[in-house]
């Protein structure tokens, strides 16, 4: 196991990106604290050393995700329908709109309630700026088809926002 | 940057880690570390634990079960007059697989050369690179094909074929482009057939590349009525300019696309696509007569204020 300085490190330094690659996938806090403690055990777990702090980032991210689609497979599995969620874990979109920032909320919202792919793709395009060559290396996937997934991902997402022109 | 992409910004820089979680994970992570624990299970580690107790309730399954089903099916003593049947009907079972295997072979595609210039269309070929299917992907492609025979030659013949027949020849003018995509699960089988395109398109007067696509892209692309390359070229440039569609697209030559991506990327002439498309098998093969600095451009523009990074060996 990584040492404890080590990860808390990593916390301060990526916790925010690992968060917000959990958003894409959890509505409710707990699930997506359920898949953020999982990853960087996943990391703690992880002896291998990084090439410079941008792997590790990646790897963080890569990770998240894989977390948080596991955790959604398992999830359906088990036939869990949202009655039977304790209701502190559905976060309602009416709270959402009482939020300050409701409209930035909205936007977090049209992201995941894109299909995967390309919401995946897509966020990594948009928001952390990687390259389409990039983001083929950590989906494992050819790169034409992230241009595909990021192309078709802008489209879905103008669809959801209502941006049509 | 676009509206779109400010907007995702502005939201996701809105969204940070919650005040506490970094407690909470450096305390599981504590746990996790302990031989004993005195608390109860989180709902994390539940899930974790039953989740290994059920995997290996599940193998002892499996075992348990080859065991019962050894134990049960009893050996049957084969009786001597039954012996030469049973051996000529297995014979004869044998062969009739093997010809259905290799009439499989004959008429299974297992490659797709997609060719975009104007004319767009597409060969199928089985593992013996043989054509098997040609799919005229636009009206001057239906034109250009109708009256080639080109279903049962090889990839080769097919080809020469093509740039011999007269109604061909008008679409290989010096200024013109052409994209070959090949979409081919079997490795060896894509190598063989980006060599032979490379090889056809240096005897081309016009400008030309070759590379290895998805499946993917493929049913994509014809989704759309397009062949790949053609398909690759319209993402391109819509990425520069939203107001253009597929069905704009549809009437663009490739020489058209190409200089119009030049265009949004500062360079001269065509050819920038590097072809770096991954073969379902996993290799990565970037071939192409003309590479440029157009997609090393766009990345560029794309990077914002995350500045560069190195980006290599990424995986769990």
């Amino acid at each position: 196991m990584r040492q404890d300085k080590d990860i808390e490190d990593a916390i301060d330094q990526y916790g925010d990106a690992v968060w917000r690659a959990c958003l894409l996938y959890f509505r409710s806090d707990p699930e997506a604290e359920d898949a953020f403690q999982e990853t960087f055990l996943k990391f703690a777990l992880n002896n291998k050393p990084f090439n410079d702090d941008e792997h590790m980032k990646a790897w963080l991210i890569r990770v998240a995700t894989n977390t948080c689609k596991d955790m959604l497979k398992a999830t359906e599995k088990k036939n869990m329908s949202i009655n039977d969620a304790p209701e502190a874990l559905i976060c309602s979109r009416e709270d959402l709109q009482e939020q300050p920032g409701s409209s930035l909320y909205e936007i977090i919202d049209a992201m995941r309630e894109l299909g995967d792919p390309p919401k995946t793709a897509l966020y990594l395009a948009l928001y952390e700026g990687y390259t389409a060559p990039e983001i083929s290396e950590m989906l494992d996937t050819p790169v034409n088809t992230i241009y595909s997934w990021i192309s078709r991902g802008k489209q879905q997402l103008r669809e959801a926002l209502s941006w049509t022109n | 940057m676009d509206k779109l992409e400010r907007a995702v910004r502005e939201a996701y820089d809105s969204a940070s880690m919650p005040i506490g979680l970094k407690e909470k994970t450096l305390t599981y992570l504590s746990k996790q570390n302990e031989p004993q624990r005195e608390s109860p299970p989180s709902s994390l580690e539940a899930r974790t634990l039953s989740e290994y107790q059920g995997q290996c309730e599940e193998a002892a399954n499996d075992l348990l079960n080859q065991n019962h089903r050894a134990k049960e099916s009893p050996r049957k003593l084969s009786k001597r007059h039954r012996k030469y049947p049973i051996l000529a009907l297995a014979a004869c079972l044998i062969l009739a697989v093997f010809g259905f295997g290799v009439f499989r072979a004959q008429v299974d595609e297992t490659a797709f050369i997609s060719v975009d210039i104007n004319p767009s269309f597409e060969l199928g070929l089985n593992r013996f690179n043989t054509v098997t299917s040609v799919n005229a992907l636009n009206n001057d492609a239906q034109e250009v094909l109708e009256n080639l025979p080109l279903v049962g030659m090889s990839f080769e013949d097919a080809l020469t074929t093509l740039v011999s027949s007269e109604s061909f020849k008008p679409y290989l003018a010096e200024d013109a482009f052409m994209d070959i995509s090949v979409v081919c699960g079997d490795t060896k089988q894509a190598a063989r057939l980006l060599t032979a395109s490379q090889s056809y398109l240096s005897t081309l007067p016009c400008e030309g590349s070759s590379h290895i696509s998805s499946r993917e892209l493929r049913d994509e692309a014809h989704g759309k009525n397009m062949g790949v390359g053609k398909y690759q070229a319209a993402l391109k440039l819509m990425e520069y300019d939203s107001t253009i569609t597929f069905e704009d697209c549809h009437s663009l030559s490739m020489r058209e696309l190409k200089d119009r991506i030049a265009q949004y990327e500062g360079s001269t002439g065509g050819g920038t696509e590097g072809g770096t498309s991954q073969s379902s098998s996993g290799t990565m093969q970037g071939q192409s007569q003309h590479q440029g600095q157009g997609m090393r451009e766009d990345q560029e523009q794309h990077r914002g204020q995350h500045g560069s990074r190195g980006m290599s060996g990424v995986g769990e």
